[in-house]
């Protein structure tokens, strides 16, 4: 099923739906690798999904570490004990925090394939081991399935299927401390209108559907702008906030010779004797060759 | 019940659930207020919303999280047995405690 102007969007292709439910009835545990784009490994155990990592959403490292929950650090360090001993032990990580980001990265990992309808070959790798963080209890696929279709159809009958505005790049029309909320605020520093939903998921640590919610609700009050076409280039520079006037504060002096890395040479500096003939050497070198390599002085 | 703000999808939900308003309907609500202070006198930082029905008390506090605003908690309340300005401190801690 394909969607339509009016509908919610496309639907998950049903073979590979099916073949997610016929592993949640055979109590599968592994991996089942679709290829895409997005490519995706989805981790189940006993049937259940207890992990999806694809391109097309954050992982938990990436929820936890870039909306500032954790440490890079101590995310790395509980990474490593985890594969170590495999287990999920988050240490230094709250098991709150840390079981909320697992679950948050299923579901959008799913959300975020839900978006791509085509039909995917798909490959079972029985007792495949699961990532070194995954859920202690999975997601029941027609959970996470259901879950994503809502997801969908609340982005759909608020703007537009999400299919569609995860192409939209959106620039910020105003300074990102206006935003209503640090976290609004976040999205508009980011937004450079190069930048997709998905980018800026990853780039504050956030889920894909909540970014696209935000997104469209920072459109709609006008702090964020699409942009017609894909910007190409530098990312858009904003002025700067002037300096505020002080009628006391002189003119800056400018030096012959200073610029805003190096200071002005003093009056009196002097080139050493060595430098001197160094810089001669190469001045000789260079209008050498601009005359064709005749050398000499100049 | 424990909510995403942006996308109302419920995280967890505990006692009379019958009792609690739609999560969609408070990611809206709340949406809506934040739109009340935004572009107009700068950000506008949410401590909560409350919500008296004749029977109930709806109490909605953003989760003390790494990202404000990103979490909701929404309590109900018996209107009949509940002090609502204490039962909305208590909220208050419940929420600043939760994830942290």
């Amino acid at each position: 099923m394909t969607g339509t102007a009016t509908g919610p969007g496309p639907a998950p292709h049903p073979e590979w739906v099916e073949r997610l439910r016929r592993l949640h009835r055979e109590g599968f545990t592994g991996c089942l690798t679709v290829e895409g784009p997005p490519d995706a490994r989805v981790h189940l155990r006993g049937g259940l999904l207890v992990a999806v990592r694809t391109p097309a959403a954050p992982g938990p490292g990436t929820l936890l570490v870039r909306s500032g929950a954790v440490s890079e650090r101590a995310w790395a360090a509980a990474y490593e004990r985890g594969e170590a001993d495999g287990a999920a032990d988050g240490g230094e990580v709250g098991a709150v925090l840390l079981e909320l980001a697992l679950v948050r990265s299923v579901l959008d990992g799913v959300f975020s394939l839900a978006l791509r309808p085509e039909a995917r070959s798909a490959a079972d790798e029985p007792g495949a081991p699961a990532p070194p963080y995954a859920l202690a209890e999975g997601i029941s696929p027609g959970r996470a399935w259901a879950e994503a279709q809502r997801r969908i159809a609340f982005l759909t009958a608020r703007w537009a299927p999400p299919a569609e505005l995860m192409a939209l790049r959106p620039t910020a029309t105003a300074p990102a401390d206006t935003a209503p909320s640090p976290a609004h605020a976040r999205l508009m520093a980011g937004a450079d209108g190069r930048r997709t939903p998905r980018d800026l998921a990853f780039l504050s640590g956030r889920e894909v559907s909540g970014v696209l919610a935000d997104v469209m609700w920072l459109v709609d009050r006008g702090l964020l702008e699409i942009a017609a076409e894909p910007r190409e280039g530098l990312s858009r520079r904003r002025p700067e906030p002037a300096a505020p006037a002080s009628p006391e504060a002189p003119l800056a002096k400018r030096l012959p010779g200073a610029d805003s890395v190096r200071r002005a040479p003093r009056a009196d500096a002097v080139l050493s004797p060595e430098a001197a003939a160094r810089l001669r050497g190469r001045l000789a070198g260079g209008a050498g060759a601009a005359r064709g390599g005749e050398g000499g002085p100049t | 019940m424990l909510m995403d703000r942006p996308t109302g999808h419920v995280v967890a939900a505990a006692g009379d659930v019958s009792a609690l308003p739609s999560a969609e309907a408070v990611a809206d609500g709340f949406r809506a207020v934040l739109g009340l202070g935004a572009g107009r006198a700068g950000p506008v930082e949410v401590e909560g919303l409350a919500l008296g029905t004749r029977e109930r008390h709806i109490v909605v506090r953003p989760v003390a999280a790494p990202l404000p605003h990103d979490l909701l908690l929404v309590v109900v309340l018996d209107r009949g047995r509940t002090n609502a300005a204490l039962a909305a401190r208590q909220v208050d801690e419940y929420a600043r405690g939760l994830l942290t």
